[in-house]
């Protein structure tokens, strides 16, 4: 499971990353983070999920690997 | 960079952690975090047998982030735990040593606990190291119409958002 990085260039841009595939939100008054989640605690067959999250006027963009979803849902994994 | 994020289970007066990020879990008539058929739920004659509460936590051991968000806790909304054999969550701010339940006050079904409604433990935000938000607090009844043996595991996530 890689972890999201997430960094923000000198024009106040975000980028978000998984190191194969970038996600870029132009717009300074939106929002970019991670979703990240552990499932099947307590299992000992736990698994780390992380989810980027881009979130513009409502309207939010979730990208794990080569999966992409736009939606105004507030999705979990 | 990212949080280092684990679960813990805390036993004890003191809430002695023990890490249950890739662990199992197990549910028994005692407070402890060892997963052994010692001290295990009985199939009662009449009512239910309550188990001894699981005070679970989030705890950020490491890494380097901005801040943790919106943590929550919810299961995959089907109970596949067998008949009678009922599954409950609550959130809590402040540990207590976990005990013996006597009821169903103040829990829900952790099974109406999903992907689409989940528990809330915090809004955060919350920023270090160290345990954060509430405790998910579980506990489990076995009812007069539960089969014998160890239960099939359930899947329970726990989530939050982080920059």
């Amino acid at each position: 499971m890689s972890v999201h990085e997430i960094t923000t260039d000198a024009a106040g841009a975000r980028h978000g990353t998984d190191g194969e595939i970038t996600v870029s939100l132009l717009e300074t008054s939106g929002r970019m983070f991670k979703r990240r989640a552990i499932k099947g605690v307590g299992t000992g067959q736990s698994e780390e999920v992380c989810w980027l999250v881009c979130e513009l006027d409502g309207v939010r963009v979730y990208q794990q690997g080569r999966n992409i979803v736009v939606t105004r849902s507030d999705l979990n994994p | 960079m990212a949080a280092t994020v684990q679960i813990i289970e805390k036993n004890g007066a003191g809430g002695t952690p023990t890490d249950k990020t890739s662990g199992n879990i197990r549910f028994k008539n005692a407070d402890n975090a060892t997963v052994d058929t010692g001290n295990p739920m009985v199939k009662p004659g009449a009512g239910v047998d309550y188990s001894f509460e699981k005070w679970l936590r989030l705890n950020v051991s490491g890494g380097t982030y901005t801040e943790i968000t919106n943590i929550k806790a919810y299961m995959d909304g089907g109970n596949g735990l067998g008949t009678g054999v009922t599954l409950y969550a609550k959130a809590v701010a402040s540990y207590a040593t976990p005990a013996e339940a006597t009821a169903t006050t103040g829990y829900a079904d952790a099974f109406t606990y999903t992907s689409g409604s989940p528990l809330t433990l915090g809004a955060g935000p919350y920023t270090s190291t160290g345990e954060k938000a509430d405790h998910l607090v579980m506990m489990l009844t076995v009812g007069t119409t539960a089969s014998g043996g160890i239960t099939p595991s359930e899947t329970l996530t726990i989530g939050w958002d982080e920059i």
